[in-house]
């Protein structure tokens, strides 16, 4: 064996039980980072009749919940009780074709498997419509290291990355709380969006 | 220094900063000999050392207000002193080679047990590298700590260790030569 | 300190000034121009006691405003954060739900589709 097939069989060792530690340590796998890169989409903000922009790390999450004291922030604080970060970058556009697919692919890509899995793909050719959500899990399939949820519609694109222990369920429960209109209430989705923004046109 | 010294300096401090300027007096008389001797053994020049000296003092009474007690007072005139005699140094020529011949007797009796011995060594520590004789001055005439020394000369503990090991070896190679070769 | 650094330490032992020194000193004292006299506060500032007490004094003044400064930031930066947790799950939890509502939606139509 030359010198260059030792290099190529020796990393090649090295990367598989790096896997393995990897995986036995409940990390994900190799080289996958539950915190998507999101800045690429800070270009939008330009263009976007209005944005919500949040990025909230350990420490700011941290913060937040210790004034997180009312009543109605009981939930909230279940949920981001163990979560590492918190982001979230949405825009509501004048017209459509403001952003371009471009923009949601370069999202998309960071979303692969094995490291992500895509839990919910829904497109309504209708509307326009696209919903994604994925998740990442440990290598061993067991704890939820991240989400994330892309909803790309044609005047509105939101992007949502959970860091850490996401429980869906309760986060899904939220509905009908924190001034969140419950689903048949008012039939299809409010026309209210939180924060005031108007989901159709 | 001894803790009476210091109760003086500081009483003389306070009745100086209260603008009784005959307190200047005594705080010149008490610290001159330890101004006047850092100076002398760096320049090894009556002469200069006393005007060295002056200038030290005089630079004193015009930053008084600097000065917030009898220790820092102490530390002062160590600093200005070491520095006023570089300056000095700086214009004066190259210190001459010490021999035997260029050592007179002693004309009054002197203290040390050995004058002839004391007068060479006086010599050859002014004759060391400039940035090194401060060093060796403070260690053996003001018996200072190293950490100490490197404040004053504002230089690191480490270069102060250096410098003091290096003029060490220098100051024992010339006794051994001076002396013919018998170290004493 | 072995014999030799004692005779090093002998030969540097400090000398007596030349007579009259202090004499010297004084009268190039004296020789400089003539101060004017101190303002009262200089006096009073000249005293050691009183600086240090004054710096204390203004030291601990401005370590505590800058500490209910910090305290006051840090409430204001939690509040902030509380609002944006808020809305950040709302979000969340409403682009979750309509992308479960998608999906339940095309499952209806396919199941009716099929029957």
């Amino acid at each position: 064996m030359n010198a260059r097939h030792k290099i190529i069989r020796t990393t090649g060792l090295a990367a598989f039980f790096g896997a393995m530690l990897l995986g036995a340590s409940g990390l994900p796998a190799f080289g996958q980072n539950p915190r998507l890169d999101i800045k690429n989409l800070e270009a939008l903000s330009k263009k976007a009749s209005e944005v919500v922009d949040v990025n909230l790390d350990g420490p700011l999450l941290k913060l937040a919940s210790k004034f997180m004291t009312h009543e109605d922030d009981r939930e909230a604080l279940q949920i981001i009780k163990n979560l590492k970060g918190v982001y979230v970058k949405s825009f509501t556009f004048e017209k459509p074709g403001d952003y371009s697919p471009a923009d949601v692919e370069a999202i998309r890509s960071q979303l692969q498997p094995p490291a992500w899995s895509r839990i919910v793909s829904a497109r309504s050719k209708r509307d326009g419509e696209n919903a994604e959500i994925y998740l990442m899990t440990a290598a061993d399939g067991g704890n939820v290291l991240g989400m994330a949820v892309i909803c790309a519609e044609p005047k509105e694109l939101t992007v949502v990355n959970l860091v850490g222990p996401v429980d869906i369920d309760k986060l899904s429960q939220l509905e009908g709380k924190m001034g969140i209109p419950r689903l048949g209430e008012h039939g299809d989705e409010s026309d209210q969006k939180p924060g005031g923004h108007r989901a159709k046109p | 220094m001894t803790t009476p010294t210091l109760d003086r300096c500081e009483e003389a401090l306070g009745r100086l900063a209260r603008g009784d300027m005959s307190a200047f007096e005594e705080i010149v008389k008490e610290h001159q000999s330890m101004v006047f001797s850092i100076a002398y053994h760096y320049l090894h020049d009556r002469s200069l050392a006393d005007d060295a000296a002056q200038d030290v003092f005089l630079r004193l009474y015009q930053n008084l207000a600097s000065i917030v007690s009898s220790k820092h007072l102490v530390f002062w005139l160590r600093k200005v002193a070491c520095q006023r005699a570089v300056d000095m140094a700086r214009r004066l020529p190259k210190a001459p080679p010490v021999s035997l011949e260029d050592i007179n007797e002693p004309a009054t009796e002197s203290a040390d047990a050995d004058p002839l011995l004391s007068e060479g060594l006086r010599r050859m520590v002014a004759s060391l590298p400039k940035d090194a004789r401060a060093v060796v001055i403070l260690r053996y005439q003001e018996e200072l700590e190293l950490a100490e020394i490197a404040r004053i000369l504002d230089i690191p503990l480490n270069t102060v260790k250096s410098r003091l090991e290096r003029s060490l070896g220098i100051l024992r190679e010339k006794l051994q030569r001076w002396s013919g070769g018998v170290a004493r | 300190m072995n014999p030799w650094e004692e005779s090093l330490r002998e030969a540097l032992r400090r000398k007596a000034a030349p007579e009259g020194f202090a004499d010297r000193v004084l009268d190039r004292i004296r020789e400089l121009p003539v101060r004017e006299k101190r303002p009262w506060f200089r006096a009073f500032i000249a005293r050691p006691a009183l600086r240090w007490a004054a710096a204390v004094l203004c030291l601990a003044v401005v370590v505590s405003v800058a500490y209910r400064g910090q305290q006051e930031r840090q409430r204001r930066q939690g509040e902030i954060a509380r609002m944006q947790v808020k809305q950040a799950l709302r979000i969340a939890s409403v682009k979750l739900n309509a992308a479960r509502r998608m999906v339940q939606q095309v499952n209806q139509g396919t199941a009716q589709n099929r029957l």
